[in-house]
């Protein structure tokens, strides 16, 4: 007799998706992802029992937040605005500035941040372990009681699950349905993809990004200084990683700061051009719109959402 | 450790917490080397930290070799992996989340550039060092080689002149100026001038 915890996790993948990566030694289970998820969500995972991955990476907006930087235990502010998870399983790095190699080490990082959930990976263990739920999942997933090493397994392989591909745009780019999107959208497409705008120097490929570090010139002197923070060259400064545009009507505020509160502004902001920073991407042109190209742009954007949720685990 | 003191800048100085990483440690007999610890994690909270290695060869060594820090690879490594009680296990405290690195050394305390002032010391000094750029090889060289005949314990007692910290050279770490290092600064000026001192810092008695 088979239950939804047992067996592989046939992850479902839209047209034109190419299957992400899935490290051999974290293969999809069932039992992980419903484990996963269910941590996800789980507040004990904080210090003080309050936040939890899912209080600032919100399903119904495509798991990012709606303030430029969320809030963590004892009302303290993150560093950055928090990003869509849509996709995240195609990041060949992960944070902002591409500092965690992936997403098992990146779990790390909100559990122990103080201005997150404040917490230890053993404390959390500890509290989380109690749950009976949890450690028949875990024992099942990974054949050991909940520790830390399956917290980071777990939520891992549920974030891998959260595939982003059911837009309105794909069924038009994908499967050819030209009638999914509005003649507004297409000319928005066109827009997009022009060599005008330039738009797909960066935003290309099924995640509508290449997840290069680019400096967009936001600002003359950053100070989160991103990339560089890393790679500690002053060439990588004010640079950040290239972010999906999937979902991103419903992703706002924008950039890493969540300084730019609507498309439009961001828009306005591309074709400036930017701010003359030393590291500002070559890649970016000026360009003019007039406003029904700049809302047909916008339209094009709002068809890159996905028309069900991203989550596929039960 | 928590009793003042004036460095050589005349500040008067408590070094209130001193934890560091020693990696790679090798004993050196003319030129050949045995390595005896990949990686050591060090709490000086008590003024001292002892460590036991079973592992030492016989043989008559005449040097210590390591690095201040993590070596590279067990840096890059996910810590997840490591139990309680391992000198990287997480629940010290000692990893930076957004490097995937681990700090180096944990250097602090609180200070007060009047030297002749009598009141509480009010000015926190924190230097943490870390990512592979802070990692420094060097050698201790023993004042009379550390026998190890296999059947009794040697000991080695590292000295670790704190003082000496805050100049090596001819140049001074100023606490006035330079009194926080916690990553992310690209030109890791206080992480590296730091890391050279320490490194100056380490005798034997």
């Amino acid at each position: 007799m088979s239950s939804d915890t047992d067996g592989p996790f046939h992850l479902e993948l839209p047209p034109g998706a190419p299957m992400p990566p899935i490290p051999a030694a974290e293969p999809l289970t069932r039992a992980s992802v419903s484990l996963g998820k269910a941590l996800f969500f789980d507040t004990r995972l904080s210090r003080d029992g309050t936040v939890s991955c899912g209080s600032c990476h919100l399903p119904a907006h495509a798991f990012s937040d709606t303030v430029a930087l969320s809030t963590g235990v004892d009302g303290n502010s993150g560093m950055r605005n928090a990003p869509t998870l849509g996709n995240v399983a195609y990041h060949p790095y992960l944070f902002r500035d591409g500092g965690v190699p992936n997403l098992e080490m990146q779990v790390l990082a909100p559990v122990l941040d103080p201005m997150e959930m404040d917490h230890t990976m053993h404390e959390a263990a500890q509290r989380l372990a109690q749950d009976g739920s949890y450690q028949h999942l875990s024992q099942l997933a990974y054949g050991r009681d909940l520790d830390p090493y399956v917290i980071t397994r777990a939520i891992a392989a549920y974030e891998r699950t959260l595939i982003s591909g059911w837009s309105r745009f794909d069924r038009f780019y994908y499967q050819g349905d030209i009638g999914a999107m509005t003649a507004s959208e297409r000319h928005g497409w066109d827009l997009f993809r022009s060599d005008t705008l330039n738009c797909m120097a960066c935003h290309n490929g099924f995640d509508l990004s290449d997840h290069s570090f680019q400096n967009i010139g936001q600002y003359l002197e950053y100070t989160d200084i991103g990339r560089e923070r890393i790679t500690l060259d002053p060439a990588d400064a004010g640079k950040f990683k290239v972010p999906t545009l999937r979902n991103i009507a419903l992703t706002a505020p924008y950039m890493h700061d969540g300084a730019m509160a609507t498309l439009g502004e961001v828009i306005d902001h591309f074709a400036s051009g930017g701010l003359p920073h030393a590291n500002r991407s070559p890649l970016l042109p000026n360009f003019v719109l007039n406003e029904q190209e700049k809302e047909d742009l916008i339209a094009f954007l709002y068809a890159l959402t996905d028309e069900h949720s991203i989550d596929q685990v039960p | 450790m928590n009793q003042e003191y004036h460095n050589v800048s005349d500040y008067r100085v408590k070094v209130e917490g001193l934890r560091f990483y020693l990696g790679d440690v090798r004993f050196e007999d003319d030129g050949y080397f045995t390595s005896v610890k990949d990686v050591e994690f060090f709490d000086l909270q008590h003024n001292g930290d002892t460590v036991l290695w079973t592992n030492v060869p016989k043989g008559n060594w005449t040097s210590l070799r390591m690095g201040l820090g993590v070596p590279q690879a067990l840096n890059a490594a996910d810590p997840i992996v490591y139990p309680a009680g391992h000198p990287l296990n997480l629940a010290l405290g000692t990893y930076w989340t957004w490097a995937t690195g681990y700090r180096f050394v944990m250097f602090d305390g609180r200070y007060e550039v009047d030297g002749s002032g009598t009141g509480p010391l009010m000015q926190p000094f924190s230097m943490h060092t870390g990512m592979d750029l802070c990692y420094r090889e060097f050698d201790v060289p023993l004042a009379t080689p550390l026998v190890v005949t296999g059947d009794r314990v040697s000991t080695v007692v590292l000295d670790l002149a704190v003082d000496r910290f805050f100049h090596h050279g001819g140049e001074v770490l100023d606490l006035a100026t330079e009194s926080q290092s916690h990553g992310g600064d690209p030109t890791h000026a206080v992480a590296l001038e730091l890391t050279d001192n320490i490194v100056n810092a380490f005798g034997v008695e």
